[in-house]
């Protein structure tokens, strides 16, 4: 076995090894690697940055645990947006593991920014139905939440003054795990004319762009980069920004693996007995 | 770096914090293999997480909508009021709340488990799910048609009308000063789209032109899958990293100065 074929036979427990290394370094010491912002996520900004009429910000909490550490950064940033602008912001959610998640957000917006529950931050807590609570909440958001989470009357609560229903809203900004993305889209976005904007996960990002080239919606936050980006645009550095030198780290890691186990591939046994095969292939024909 | 105290244990919070540390460490175990910590984890991880989602669909979609409708119902039903029973008000007008009403979905619920107790009733399952494609077809079909198609097609040439300033206005589009970096992107996404829909039309045989198109399209899929592939590792990392922020950070107290 030469060096070719034992690199592409490594104990993938190295690669995990080498990940863990890469990975928890920089979480521990930061080396302040540089982040820069694109236009998807820099038009989200300056569309909150530009809303006058102090409408409300439907925050769609659609997430669980699972990705919170790619979607709370994003969630907390715009908040600290919103309300240093004086925009209120309501937060529902159609993911039934979401309220967990929101609800610590909540909390946070209190204790950090100051947020007065009922006047500035309103959570109205999961319900089930996805694109029937949309469309209820295009004829009424109390219809689709006669409560919110904490058990207030929703008609009760200052933040709904002149808030009738979902088509009241400044913006809808989805921050989806999951295809409710497109449920926003197609109904707020598209039936109702709201505009829409959205903070995705990294796997789901790529099929939103084409929402963002198309106009269909105003914004886009990708992964936790998205959410890095709009820390650095608010001026509050948070977990995503610490997270990109780690995030960086660990994607040199997997080039590096990438490059070795093809290098190990094609100058290795198996690639040559691959090229043989084809060779034989080309005799026979 | 400063090493404060690890996360206090005799707190609610900080026991929370050391049974997730605890249960994040039984995870991790597997990356080196297979062990009873991990299954362990695993199996609680799957019987908390069917308990959650009983009990939130329970309290957030059974009771509410079904049984608190029903009991109300049959209350109004007990004092003689026929009419709010069935979720009308006085002047016989359709009420928010629908009370005995929901008699009908509960129905409809009730055939769909026919499937797994009757056979011989199983049929009128089909009458439930004919109602419910129906409706759900009825409300998607149109909408979708809209947002993936018509206006995704739109989309795809949409930056060739923004760079006219009288096609810009007459779009409703806001106008644009073309560059030469934004012409290319233009054609690209044009170009794109096309041969990436040439690469999928089979009633032709792939030959010439069109040869020629599938294989420019294919390019352009790879390139997807690509970035769709750099994006997964990305989250995949992402999750890692909250993982080690939340062991290093707040179970073990490490603050960055």
């Amino acid at each position: 076995m030469n060096i070719w074929d034992k690199l592409s036979s490594i104990d993938r427990r190295w690669i995990f090894l080498a990940m863990a290394i890469f990975v928890s370094w920089p979480v521990l010491k930061p080396l302040g690697l540089p982040v820069t912002t694109t236009k998807e996520v820099e038009s989200l900004y300056s569309f909150i940055d530009e809303i006058e009429d102090k409408k409300p910000i439907i925050l769609a909490l659609d997430y669980g645990p699972s990705t919170a550490p790619e979607l709370t950064p994003m969630a907390k940033a715009v908040i600290r947006h919103a309300i240093s602008k004086g925009i209120p912001v309501v937060g529902v959610s159609l993911a039934p593991d979401a309220p967990g998640v929101a609800n610590d957000i909540w909390k946070w917006a209190q204790e950090e920014l100051g947020a007065v529950p009922g006047e500035d931050i309103a959570y109205l807590g999961y319900k089930a139905g996805t694109t029937n609570v949309i469309l209820q909440m295009g004829q009424g958001i109390s219809k689709a939440f006669p409560k919110d989470y904490y058990g207030n009357s929703t008609d009760d609560l200052p933040i709904m003054e002149g808030f009738q229903s979902l088509k009241d809203a400044s913006l809808v900004l989805g921050l989806e795990a999951t295809a409710i993305m497109d449920l926003w889209i197609q109904y707020a976005g598209d039936q109702m004319g709201v505009p829409v904007a959205g903070g995705m996960t990294a796997v789901s990002a790529p099929e939103a762009y084409v929402f963002y080239q198309s106009g269909q919606i105003v914004g886009l936050m990708g992964g936790m980069k998205g959410g890095a980006e709009y820390e650095l645009l608010v001026g509050a550095p948070g977990n995503a920004v610490q997270g990109m030198d780690a995030q960086s780290l660990g994607h040199i890691v997997i080039i590096v693996f990438i490059i070795f186990g093809n290098l190990g591939f094609f100058l290795g046994k198996k690639g040559q007995d691959v090229s043989r095969l084809k060779s034989l292939r080309g005799d026979q024909k | 770096m400063i090493l404060n105290l690890i996360a206090p244990f005799n707190t609610t919070e900080g026991l929370g914090i050391w049974i997730a540390a605890f249960l994040t460490l039984c995870i991790f175990s597997f990356l080196y293999k297979d062990n009873p910590f991990y299954k362990f984890a695993e199996h609680l991880f799957v019987g908390v997480s069917s308990g959650y989602y009983i009990s939130i669909y329970y309290w957030n979609t059974l009771k509410p909508n079904m049984i608190d409708e029903l009991t109300k119902g049959f209350t109004a039903l007990g004092k003689g009021d026929m009419q709010k029973a069935f979720g009308l008000d006085e002047s016989g007008a359709v009420m928010a709340e629908p009370h005995l009403r929901m008699l009908v979905p509960l129905m409809l619920g009730i055939f769909i488990l026919l499937i797994f107790i009757s056979r011989k009733n199983a049929w009128l399952s089909r009458i439930s799910f004919a109602w419910y494609i129906g409706v759900a077809s009825g409300i998607a079909i149109p909408t979708a048609m809209s947002t993936r198609v018509l206006l995704q097609a739109q989309g795809s040439i949409r930056d060739f009308c923004s760079y006219n300033a009288d096609c810009a206005v007459s779009a409703g589009l806001e106008p644009q000063v073309a560059t030469t970096a934004l012409w290319i992107n233009a054609f690209l996404l044009l170009i794109g789209t096309l041969s990436a829909l040439a690469y999928f039309f089979f009633s032709l045989p792939s030959k010439g032109a069109l040869k020629v198109m599938n294989k420019v399209g294919i390019y352009f899929l790879m390139i997807s899958f690509g970035a769709s592939f750099g994006y997964t590792v990305m989250a995949r990392i992402s999750l890692l990293i909250g993982r080690l922020q939340f062991l290093f950070y707040d179970w073990l107290g490490i603050t960055i100065s």
